[in-house]
Formats: structure tokens, C-alpha cells, sequence
């Protein structure tokens, strides 16, 4: 908003003499339809994506007759939900039944707000961005136990309670995490945070304090994935318990916002995630950070975002649903207490001087790690092709 | 707290174990069948909609005894003895005139039962699977044909008699049979009437016991032409009872 009132006033006249509540309210408006058509727009990209990704991870081909290659089911289906009636069950509280998933939209979106797509690409910069997120991420709490006990139904009841206590647990060591990039930081500010990544891929706070951070990083995206209700932590709305958990009664609309709810969650929770340990809008290698006078921040960003997100959905083709106890003991006696001691570790380590930014033996690992990674995925494309060129082979004979 | 660790790093393990072949899965050639476009070839002997040839049909009605759904309606009639002698493709003489004989795919089970004991191996099924229909009658297949073109010579002519008596090994089994056609096909001249039911050699046996297949008609039929089968064939309504009381 910063940028776009800067924009603003130097490109169209007059617009400094507006009363000073327009010069607010006008790039406000604007961000806000940008950042609204975003997110309602995204989600119909990642149903589209989750869908293909899960035909390919099952050997089929997912979406194929609408539009080129499926790409206009998403969008069908999305137009039904909007034409379809919105059914409201005998005995619900109907003002409840209606303000659930508008809350739990809100929630997703209030997110979207702190979230720095550049250096002054962001709606607001608030100093306490980390506070807010997370702040705002659990309204969507709120919204989900309305949902559930407005129903005035047993199993979406089941589901809305199983939620808090999930929601509950899970943003204890997600804040934890939180704690010891703002103790690095030293500001709660998302774009600090950012800011102190600068310098390429190894300057990322994955890869600072070398064994701790990246550790730090798979607690934080895993209690993420908790908190947005995906799979394995999907038991409020597991749908071979509880039919379909917390939405079950919600039809047409409403039911699209909670889809649209539990997707956009997903981009805000990988684009946190790597704002906090993958560097933000910074690019893994300073020449690509811009083409000529084009900042590439924004691309940069939403590419690591969507690399986590689909991190996410290949979660969740690949592992299957916890008990409600499981998740209770991953929550509380695996990840907390991972959790805690690395804030008391890495609390520690700021502290001493010499290890203020980081292990000096930092520098060696991002490279080389990021090179295992994708060594090991291309090395898994080409066993899967010459296993897939073998299994035809033994078919054919 | 060893424990712990160890349970941390199994789990933690075994979903990277997880990860690697669901990502192998995403470059694997996908098995689908774009279904409408491409067709699966069916193996030869796949038991998809049943098929019967009606000029090979002799009418003994076995199919229809050993359906176990009762999906195979029949209606023969005596063939006249004035009426040309005609033969089906392996030599065995058709001396009934098939009037009806009508399949209801809607309730065959596929179990491809009536087509082991067919003599003639008329009745068997094909490869043929795309005959979904909005009304449940369009499955009621009609196979007698009126004007069907009958084998009005044996295919298969018996073998010379004087050389040795019937029971001799050298005579084939489809070829004693036509020794003994059409002169002592019609013993007992019974006078087609609509009460009674003529007992016919061939299907003789399961007649007391499942009598709904084969039944008589009343209508004479025509004994001019090589044309077997009566011009009418009774309509599905008048066949449908039987299956129910049985």
C-alpha cells in the first residue's frame, strides 16, 4: 500500500490535494480487490492442482474433459457451488449457520494483509506482523466451532471440537518456532524478517544454525499443516469418521467458502513458512532477483509458497489420517518439546556473540543440502520413468 | 528417552519412505483408458451380451432349462411333414419351428450356462458390451427371424449306411442322427390345438419338470417356401407370464 500511495502520488495529479482520509482509503480499495481477486482466484488453481497431483500420484490422470486438460473443472465446479441452494438444517441457528464461514474466510484472508510480496509490496507493514498472524489465523477457530455447533448436527459438532482441540495444540509450537526467528530478527515485523535473510539461498534462517533451523522449519510446517486442517492432521473433517466433519450441513456457497477458506490457509501458512525460513520475496541467487527495472519479489515469493503448498498436497496423497491421540502425542510430546528447547538453544545462541547470525559452519549447507534435495527428486523422476519403462515391458511379454 | 528418538526418527523416516514413491508415482505412464475414445480389446471368450444364430436354432429349448433366470423364452412348434426338410450348419435336422425365441438381456447373469448344452453351439456370447439402454425393454432381443434362409440341404451327409450298422465307430455322432430324419419325425400326427402340448423327441426329458419353455402355439404354420418359422411371432407380453410361474 506504501508503494501503490507512492505510485499514486507521483503519477496522478491531484491526488495529494484529496482529503487525507481518500489517500488512505483509495490504495486500501485498490490492494484490497488485488489482494481479494488473489485469493479467491487461487483456490481454484490449487483445486485444479490438487486434483491433477493426486490422479498423477495414483497413476491416473486426474481432470481431463473440461477445458484443455481439465484446466476449466475447477471453474465449473466452482459456478455450480455458487448457482447451488444453500440448505439450512432444521433446528440450525440460522444467523450462526450463515456468520461461520464468513468467519472463517476472514480469518484466511486477514492473513493476507502483513504478508510482504517485496520490499514495499506489502498492504501493511505492521511491526507486529508475526503477532498478527497468528493472531488472526485462529478467528478462523472461532469460525469453525460456530460452524460446527450452529449445524445442530452430531458429527459436525465432532468435528468443530476436534478442530479447537487440534488448533489448540498445534499453534503452541508453530508460535514457538516463531519465537526463535523473532529472537534472530529482533522484530516481529514480517518484512524485517525478510530483510535479514538478504545475501542468497545461504543467508536463508533455513539454513542458519545449521542442524537446529532446518529442524525448527519442519516443526513450523508441520504444525502449519495442523492448522490448516490438511492431511495427516485432517481429523475435523475426516471424512470416513465424521461424513464431512465440521461443513457437513453447508451446501452450495457457504460450502464453496470453506473450500476457499481451507486453500487460501494453505498459501498463507507456505507463504509464512517461507517467508520465515526461505527467504521471503529475496531470490536464492541476488542476479535473479530482478530483470532490468521488473522487481521479481512477488514471483519469488508465491514460487516458494507453492512449492510448500504442494509439498502439502503431496502430504497428503502420501500419508494417511492420525487418531485423535496420535495427534494429541505429536502435538504435546514430540513437537513442543522439540520446540521449547530450541528456543532455549537458539535463545542462547544469539545471546553469545560469536554465534549471533548463525554457526560459522552455516555457509557449507545450504548449497549442498538444496543440491541433495533435488538431486534425490530427480533422481526418484528418472527411477520411476525406468520402472515405468520395465512395467510396461513385463506387461507387454 | 532412547526410545523417543528412535520413534521420532522412524516416523520421520518412514514418511520420506512415503514421499519418495508418491513422487516416483507422478512420472509413472498413467493406466487410465480415455474410455469412449479408446476401448479396451476384450479377450475372445469374454461373456458379454449372448447371440444366437436362428438358423442353426433347433428349438430343443435346453438353453432356456438350464438359464437359471429364466431369461431365454421359447414358443416351437412341430414342424409339418410337408414342409421342406432343412438342417442347421453342423448337419443336425431342425424339425421344430422356432416362433419365438426372444433373450431378455436385463435379467441374464451372464453366466454363460445355456451355452454348453446348445447342440448345434447356436446360442453363445459375444465380446459385445455397449448395448446400455434407457427402457428396460429395448433388452428383450428378439432372434426368430420370419424370413430366415434355412440349410434346405445337409451340410453334412450321413454316412454310407450299407457299410455298417448304427452303432459302428466309424460313423460320426452329428452324422448318425440325419439317418433317421424326416420320414419318423412326425409319428403321431397330432393335430396342433391350443390345449395341448405335442411331446417332442429331443426335448422330452425336462419337459414335466419346467414345462414354460416349450410350448405349442396355436397358429398353423405356413408350409410354403423354404421359410421355417411361423410369420407371427407372439408378442413379448403373451411370454412374460411364464418366467413368473415358474
Amino acid at each position: 500500500m506504501d508503494l501503490l500511495w507512492g505510485f499514486l502520488n507521483q503519477n496522478l495529479s491531484g491526488f495529494s490535494d484529496l482529503p487525507g482520509w481518500l489517500q488512505v482509503a483509495i490504495p486500501a480499495a485498490i490492494c484490497g480487490v488485488l489482494l481479494i481477486t488473489f485469493m479467491a482466484l487461487g483456490p481454484i488453481l490449487y483445486v485444479y492442482v490438487e486434483t491433477k497431483v493426486a490422479g498423477f500420484m495414483q497413476d491416473r490422470i486426474g481432470p481431463k474433459r473440461v477445458g484443455p486438460h481439465g484446466m476449466l473443472q475447477t471453474v465449473a465446479d466452482a459456478l455450480k457451488l455458487m448457482f447451488k441452494e444453500a440448505i439450512y438444517p432444521a433446528g440450525a441457528d440460522k444467523m450462526l449457520f450463515i456468520l461461520a464461514p464468513c468467519l472463517v474466510v476472514l480469518g484466511a484472508f486477514l492473513s493476507f494483509v502483513v504478508i510482504p510480496f517485496g520490499a514495499r509490496g506489502v498492504t501493511a507493514n505492521l511491526n507486529i506482523g508475526v503477532f498478527y498472524v497468528v493472531a488472526v489465523s485462529s478467528v478462523s477457530t472461532v469460525g469453525l466451532i460456530m460452524a460446527g455447533w450452529a449445524s445442530n448436527n452430531k458429527y459436525a459438532l465432532f468435528g468443530a471440537m476436534r478442530s479447537a482441540a487440534q488448533i489448540v495444540s498445534y499453534e503452541i509450537p508453530a508460535v514457538m518456532i516463531l519465537l526463535t526467528i523473532v529472537m534472530i530478527v529482533g522484530s516481529l515485523s514480517l518484512n524485517d524478517i525478510v530483510m535479514a535473510q538478504a545475501g542468497g539461498l545461504h543467508q536463508w534462517f533455513l539454513f542458519r544454525y545449521f542442524p537446529l533451523m532446518p529442524v525448527a522449519f519442519l516443526i513450523f510446517f508441520t504444525a502449519g499443516l495442523a492448522e490448516c486442517n490438511r492431511v495427516p492432521f485432517d481429523i475435523p473433517e475426516a471424512e470416513s469418521e465424521l461424513v464431512a466433519g465440521f461443513h457437513t450441513e453447508y451446501s452450495g456457497f457457504f460450502f464453496a467458502m470453506f473450500f476457499m477458506a481451507e486453500y487460501t490457509e494453505m498459501f498463507i501458512v507456505s507463504a509464512v513458512a517461507s517467508v520465515l525460513f526461505l527467504g521471503g520475496w529475496w531470490a536464492p541467487l541476488p542476479a535473479l532477483q530482478q530483470v532490468g527495472p521488473v522487481g521479481l519479489g512477488a514471483l519469488w515469493l508465491i514460487l516458494k509458497a507453492w512449492a510448500l503448498v504442494f509439498v502439502m498436497m503431496w502430504l497428503r496423497w502420501t500419508l494417511p489420517r492420525l487418531r485423535v491421540d496420535q495427534l494429541m502425542h505429536v502435538a504435546w510430546k514430540v513437537l513442543l518439546p522439540i520446540a521449547m528447547t530450541l528456543v532455549v538453544v537458539i535463545g542462547g545462541l544469539v545471546m553469545w556473540e560469536p554465534t549471533k547470525n548463525g554457526f560459522p559452519w552455516d555457509r557449507y549447507f545450504g548449497w549442498p543440502l538444496t543440491g541433495i534435495v533435488f538431486f534425490l527428486l530427480l533422481y526418484w523422476l528418472i527411477a520411476a520413468r525406468r520402472w515405468s519403462a520395465r512395467r510396461i515391458r513385463e506387461y507387454a511379454a | 528417552m532412547k526410545q523417543w528418538l528412535s520413534d521420532l526418527w522412524y516416523g520421520f523416516y518412514t514418511v520420506l519412505v512415503g514421499m519418495k514413491i508418491t513422487w516416483r508415482h507422478l512420472f509413472v505412464d498413467k493406466v487410465t483408458l480415455h474410455y469412449p475414445e479408446e476401448k479396451w480389446t476384450l479377450p475372445p471368450k469374454s461373456r458379454m451380451r449372448l447371440f444366437m444364430k436362428y438358423e442353426d436354432c433347433i428349438g430343443c429349448g435346453q438353453c432356456a432349462r438350464a438359464c437359471p433366470v429364466d431369461c431365454i423364452y421359447i414358443k416351437t412348434e412341430k414342424r409339418p411333414p410337408t414342409s421342406p426338410a432343412i438342417w442347421a450348419a453342423d448337419g443336425t435336422p431342425i424339425k421344430l419351428d422356432t416362433h419365438v425365441f426372444d433373450i431378455d438381456m436385463s435379467l441374464c447373469c451372464y453366466c454363460n450356462l445355456c451355452t454348453y448344452p446348445c447342440p448345434t453351439n447356436c446360442i453363445y456370447m459375444t465380446p459385445e458390451y455397449e448395448f446400455a439402454a434407457t427402457d428396460l425393454t429395448s433388452h428383450l432381443y428378439h432372434f426368430a427371424k420370419p424370413n430366415a434362409k434355412f440349410l434346405t440341404v445337409n451340410p453334412k451327409p450321413p454316412a454310407p449306411k450299407p457299410a455298417v450298422a448304427a452303432g459302428a465307430p466309424g460313423a460320426p455322432a452329428p452324422a448318425a442322427k440325419p439317418g433317421v430324419p424326416i420320414a419318423p419325425g412326425a409319428p403321431t400326427p397330432v393335430a396342433p390345438s391350443p390345449g395341448t402340448t405335442p411331446k417332442e423327441a429331443p426335448p422330452v426329458p425336462g419337459d414335466a419338470a419346467n414345462p414354460a419353455p416349450i410350448i405349442a402355439t396355436g397358429t398353423p404354420p405356413k408350409a410354403g417356401g423354404d421359410t421355417a418359422g411361423g410369420g407371427d411371432s407372439a408378442p413379448p407380453a403373451a411370454v412374460d407370464p411364464e418366467p413368473s410361474k415358474a
